[in-house]
């Protein structure tokens, strides 16, 4: 039966019945949302990939089982993402460190480029030092777009539970890069 | 009416950019701004900074290998699945367990052949060595040595034997 309130909905009982097509299609949709997510968190394209690859494998395997109306199939696969990424960064333990492997290049003069390298790497070890589920979080809600419901329900915590993460993710973040906030502005002239 | 308070406490967690409002509230926090745009401008202009720093933050994209992995790992796991589902559907639970005995039996039945084989070779003497040596002897050499009209090899083969036994029967 499709589940018309799931934007996946057309896909699902496809998916259920074995059909590696409706899969791909299902990858094509979500995987580079679920890679993004995995990266924000782990800070680790291989590890990120990794979970990427199981949370679709998990999917295919659940699918069969899937309760049309309870939750979103996206949301469901961001949970399972979340807590996989979260189980290792407790196993990994914290990163003390202030060098995190650099992002792919989108300024074209060498120079910027380096300066742009720079920063981005300041912000994302002030991301990487923020406790575990409030850098999930902020991930969800701002590199996932998910709404406040969405959040909380991928965190299995109530809406002011989820709102009071973020709240303390962005003090922190702004407290941490406050001695490198004028460059930081500038990043979107560099 | 939203307060103050309540506006910059959903600020401080949602950021200034109002796509990531929450729906719910959106209405009343679009009217706060309106009715107060001096002090809302103030609120937002305090958070924008940290929105624009993330904003900029890039993900690497995945891979192109990814995909594919992805599939080739889902066919295995799909075939592994239909034989569990063949299991489950097809063999009832006493065939199951028939067939978990019938494995024990055999592989019973196999260990205690093996055991009998190995202490068969185990417990066999040098003396029963040579009598198959001789016995084995008697027949071939001894037809071919008279075929060939060889006497004397016969009878110096035979001397050979003769010796051997008494020397297993001496001990040596």
């Amino acid at each position: 039966m499709k589940d018309m309130s799931d934007p996946d909905g057309d896909i699902i009982p496809r998916i259920a019945s074995g059909d590696e097509k409706a899969l791909s299609l299902l990858i094509d949709r979500h995987m580079g949302s679920i890679h993004a997510l995995c990266y924000r968190m782990l800070q680790d394209s291989f590890m990120a990939e990794d979970i990427t690859q199981t949370v679709f494998l998990r999917t295919w395997q659940m699918i069969p089982n899937w309760q049309p109306g309870q939750a979103k199939l996206i949301t469901w696969m961001r949970r399972v993402a979340t807590n996989l990424c979260l189980d290792s960064l407790k196993k990994r333990g914290p990163l003390y460190t202030d060098s995190l492997p650099e992002d792919s290049d989108v300024t074209p003069n060498a120079v910027d480029s380096l300066v742009f390298a720079d920063r981005k790497r300041v912000v994302a070890v002030a991301i990487e030092g923020l406790p575990t589920r409030q850098k999930a979080a902020l991930t969800l809600t701002y590199y996932q777009h998910v709404s406040q419901k969405e959040g909380a329900e991928i965190l299995e915590v109530s809406e002011s539970a989820y709102e009071s993460l973020l709240a303390r993710a962005r003090r922190s973040l702004k407290a941490a890069l406050e001695p490198n906030r004028d460059d930081l502005l500038d990043m979107g002239q560099a | 009416m939203m307060t103050r308070d309540e506006f910059e406490k959903l600020i401080e967690a949602y950021g200034s950019q109002d796509d990531r409002w929450p729906e719910l509230l959106k209405p009343d926090m679009d009217a706060f701004v309106q009715a107060n745009l001096e002090e809302a401008n103030s609120i937002l202009q305090d958070e924008a900074p940290l929105d624009h720093v993330l904003d900029h933050m890039v993900t690497p994209p995945p891979t192109d290998l990814l995909k594919a992995r992805i599939l080739r790992q889902a066919r295995t796991v799909n075939q592994s699945l239909q034989q569990d589902v063949i299991v489950t559907r097809y063999v009832t639970p006493w065939g199951r367990i028939a067939a978990m005995l019938l494995v024990a039996f055999a592989a019973g039945f196999g260990g205690a052949q093996f055991i009998g084989f190995s202490s068969t070779d185990i417990h066999e003497g040098p003396e029963n060595l040579i009598v198959e040596i001789e016995q084995s002897s008697e027949s071939e050499w001894q037809l071919a040595a008279t075929e060939l009209g060889m006497t004397e090899i016969y009878e110096w083969a035979s001397g050979e034997t003769v010796e051997l036994t008494s020397l297993s029967d001496s001990g040596i």
